[in-house]
């Protein structure tokens, strides 16, 4: 029980951390501003069709008009193509989930209050709390933008069904992991895809707590990981560059849109399991040490 | 007093870090011997493409070069190719120049200043320091990629071959060579612009705080990647995007001049700011 | 609560911090140690949490071993080197979320342990904001705040003023007459003198009488 109390301190903590709610405000404007571009786009482009495109005298449309070419599922944050708000959002998300929260072990380290509630737990219960708090600290960090980019825009665009003979609008390719699903069910698809984005960010947001447990400078547990996933990523596209045809970039993987390259299940299931299982690993290993405090 | 704050930021800061040299050094070294490695295996694959041997140069402008304007338009499938090893080589220069003066500001050189009398020597010789720690780690960088040139069978040279454009994502009917390419000029200016934006980190971490600043630099990099702007001072650092390489490019000369501008009125909003500046201590990041 | 350290050295980065220690020390009352800078003093009350372990001996909570049968002493109160809370909340913020773990008192007794050590309990500052006396101050609320039946103090006189240390005095006396095992170091020999039962002295790893 005193586990679970523990586990609901830690998420008041995260809600009140004040590095959380800045980063969320700037999370939510930048998604104000992508929505609001968004509608811009799909306004300037009805506008055009409804001037261009010949009607009859009930005011139905003689040709098709291609409405949906902008639909509420490619105008969303996590469904825009090729934008660049979409893209910061996405390639800076490995450092601004590490922020608030995930070197919160490292802080207690250093200023002691780890003593305090260790010494009510246990070593173990806190190590795995950490990990669930910093897990919850990314996940929320990211999803709550994303959702609220969904709610926002679902006001403003219409939420048309995509259409597969104007895919290109939606840059989301043959060869991508959400295709089928994306066309027969792309509200599914959305929150599938805040799930697994979510999922992504809140895994991730345990490497830096991993890293705090060798280092004692936050700015290295907080972004030498988002370089050397950086780092990683380049390799790897480096490695199949001309051999394979095979997306190995995990943010490739949690964008709806597409890249170029081929989209394997297998691959992006298989770096998930390690995002797991690496820092999980770790921190159970910590628990069984005699660390002094 | 100003060169003793100088003498204990160059010492101290530079020459006494050597896990992070080190660390610097393993990564990069890594890093380019396997992507050398990669290009090389592909040049004894492809000979047809190599009318000239690779060089050290290749290798250098392969791991800084960027990535060539993104022709995005509604509808059309050309999507941008995320220049993922120039993003993580621009955001690791910033890092090494990240938290030494925000832990010195808070710690040991407060004291320093105390001593001293005023602020500005302090921000002055930080502003000098973090010049001292871009030049030194990106000389580093090219060294460790020449090494590394020369470890996989490539030629010493400062020229780069038309072939790296391909790997840059640059549009080769735009090129503004034919065969090679002196990369000298664009080693300057790009050392120029990293200059820049320690700088630029700097006083931001002086106004908000390191990580934060560190994450909007991450945001104005990658905005940069997406648009060919003046604006955005990352485009002068990449070799896809300069005028040296590409006729459609922005233009090295006013690109020096935006550097120099972005490097003074940094020092100046820095002395300013710290002027200013409440140093409370604690643990704020 | 009975406390049993039989034969207990403590190296750390080859340096052995305490040396053979035996000690036996029961409930409801005070032990003080003193010793200079560095002698070992809060070595041994890390032991004594089971935030360390011993390279050998044993630690003895009421029959069951530290590190062995328990990792900690099921009811402890802590107070060593620096007071710890989280700077992004006030004195009752901090105090709550403590207490919330184990839920053993309820916000009268949080309101009730400021009013003790000098503290406002509306006090709306943040834990950044206190001064070192005012973080003192939380950090003894902090520990006794459950009424441990362990109570490990370091240096609490640090920071404080007369009233402050009159104010320690006191509450570390209620809690031996509250039935605790208070340890406490402190480098106030008359403050040791005044309020312990027994003294201890640590120097170079050894603590004797």
């Amino acid at each position: 029980m005193s586990f679970f109390r523990y586990l609901k301190n830690e998420l008041f903590c995260i809600l009140h951390n004040r590095r959380f709610l800045v980063i969320l405000l700037i999370l939510l404007l930048l998604s104000v501003f992508d929505g609001l571009d968004a509608y811009r786009t799909y306004s300037d482009t009805l506008a055009e069709t409804l001037a261009c495109y010949p009607k009859n005298e009930e005011g139905v449309f003689l040709e098709y008009p291609y409405l949906q070419i902008y639909t509420l599922y490619n105008s969303w944050l996590g469904g825009r193509p090729n934008k660049v708000i979409p893209l910061i959002y996405f390639y800076t998300m490995p450092a601004f989930v590490a922020i608030p929260y995930s070197w919160s072990h490292l802080q207690e380290r250093k200023t002691g209050y780890i003593r305090n509630v260790v010494t009510k737990i246990g070593k173990r219960a806190y190590f795995l709390g950490k990990y669930i708090s910093a897990f919850c600290s990314g996940f929320l960090t990211v999803v709550l933008p994303l959702l609220f980019s969904l709610g926002f825009i679902s006001c403003l665009v219409p939420a048309y069904r995509p259409n597969v003979t104007t895919d290109l609008y939606y840059q989301v390719g043959q060869n991508n992991m959400y295709t089928d699903l994306y066309f027969s069910h792309p509200l599914l698809t959305a929150f599938l895809n805040i799930g697994i984005v979510g999922l992504f960010s809140g895994l991730w947001a345990t490497v830096p707590y991993t890293v705090s447990f060798f280092t004692n400078n936050r700015f290295v547990a907080v972004f030498a990981p988002y370089l050397e996933l950086l780092f990683l990523l380049a390799s790897a596209e480096r490695a199949l560059v001309f051999r394979s045809p095979i997306e190995t970039s995990i943010i490739e993987y949690i964008m709806v849109t597409a890249s170029s390259m081929v989209h394997n299940i297998w691959v992006f299931v298989g770096e998930m399991l390690i995002l797991l299982a690496v820092p999980f690993i770790v921190v159970l290993g910590q628990g069984r040490r005699s660390n002094v405090f | 007093m100003f060169f003793k704050f100088l003498w204990h930021d160059m010492s101290y800061g530079i020459f006494s870090r050597k896990k992070k040299f080190l660390a610097g050094f393993c990564i990069f070294f890594c890093l380019s011997f396997y992507h050398f490695l990669t290009l090389r295996i592909y040049e004894i694959t492809f000979p047809e493409y190599f009318s000239i041997s690779s060089t050290t140069a290749d290798y250098f402008m392969a791991l800084v070069g960027g990535c060539g304007v993104p022709e995005i338009q509604e509808g059309i499938d050309v999507g941008l190719t995320m220049p993922v090893m120039w993003l993580g080589f621009m955001l690791w220069m910033q890092f090494v120049s990240l938290y030494y003066p925000f832990t010195d500001l808070l710690g040991f050189g407060k004291h320093v200043m105390l001593l001293s009398g005023n602020r500005s020597s302090w921000w002055f010789s930080k502003c000098l320091w973090a010049v001292g720690n871009t030049a030194i780690n990106y000389i580093l960088i090219f060294l460790i990629s020449t090494l590394c040139g020369l470890c996989t069978g490539g030629k010493l040279s400062l020229q780069t071959n038309w072939y790296v454009a391909r790997e840059l994502n640059m549009r080769l009917d735009l090129l503004t060579f034919e065969d090679t390419k002196n990369i000298l000029p664009f080693f300057f200016l790009s050392l120029l612009v990293l200059i820049a934006l320690s700088l630029l980190q700097m006083t931001l971490s002086l106004a908000i705080s390191p990580m934060f600043s560190y994450f909007f630099l991450a945001a104005y990099l990658i905005a940069g990647i997406y648009y060919q702007n003046a604006a955005f001072l990352g485009n002068y650092a990449m070799a896809a995007r300069s005028d040296i390489y590409i006729s459609t490019g922005l233009s090295a000369g006013p690109g020096i001049l935006v550097a120099l501008w972005v490097i003074f009125l940094n020092v100046f909003l820095g002395y300013l700011l710290l002027g200013h500046k409440d140093l409370l201590g604690g643990g704020e990041g | 609560m009975k406390i049993e350290v039989v034969n207990v050295t403590k190296i750390l980065r080859k340096c052995r911090v305490l040396d053979d220690v035996s000690l036996v020390m029961e409930q409801g009352t005070i032990y003080g140690l003193k010793g200079i800078n560095g002698s070992g003093k809060t070595m041994f009350l890390r032991l004594l949490a089971g935030l360390i372990y011993p390279s050998s001996g044993s630690i003895f909570c009421d029959g069951k071993k530290l590190g062995k049968d328990i990792s900690f002493p099921p009811d402890v109160g802590l107070l060593l080197e620096a007071p710890a809370f989280l700077d992004e909340f006030t004195a009752a913020a901090n105090l709550r979320l403590l207490a919330n773990i184990r839920q053993k008192v309820r916000e009268m007794r949080i309101k009730e342990v400021l009013d003790q050590v000098g503290l406002s309990y509306t006090d709306t500052r943040k834990y950044r904001h206190f001064s070192l006396g005012m973080k003192q101050r939380l950090g003894i609320a902090g520990a006794i705040l459950e009424h441990p039946q362990l109570l490990l103090i370091d240096e609490p006189t640090n920071a404080l003023d007369t009233k402050g240390v009159e104010m320690v005095k006191e509450l570390l006396l209620e809690e031996k007459e509250k039935g605790a095992l208070v340890v406490l170091a402190c480098h106030d020999f008359s403050f040791l003198e005044e309020i312990s039962d027994y003294i201890y002295t640590v120097q170079e790893g050894k603590v004797f009488q």
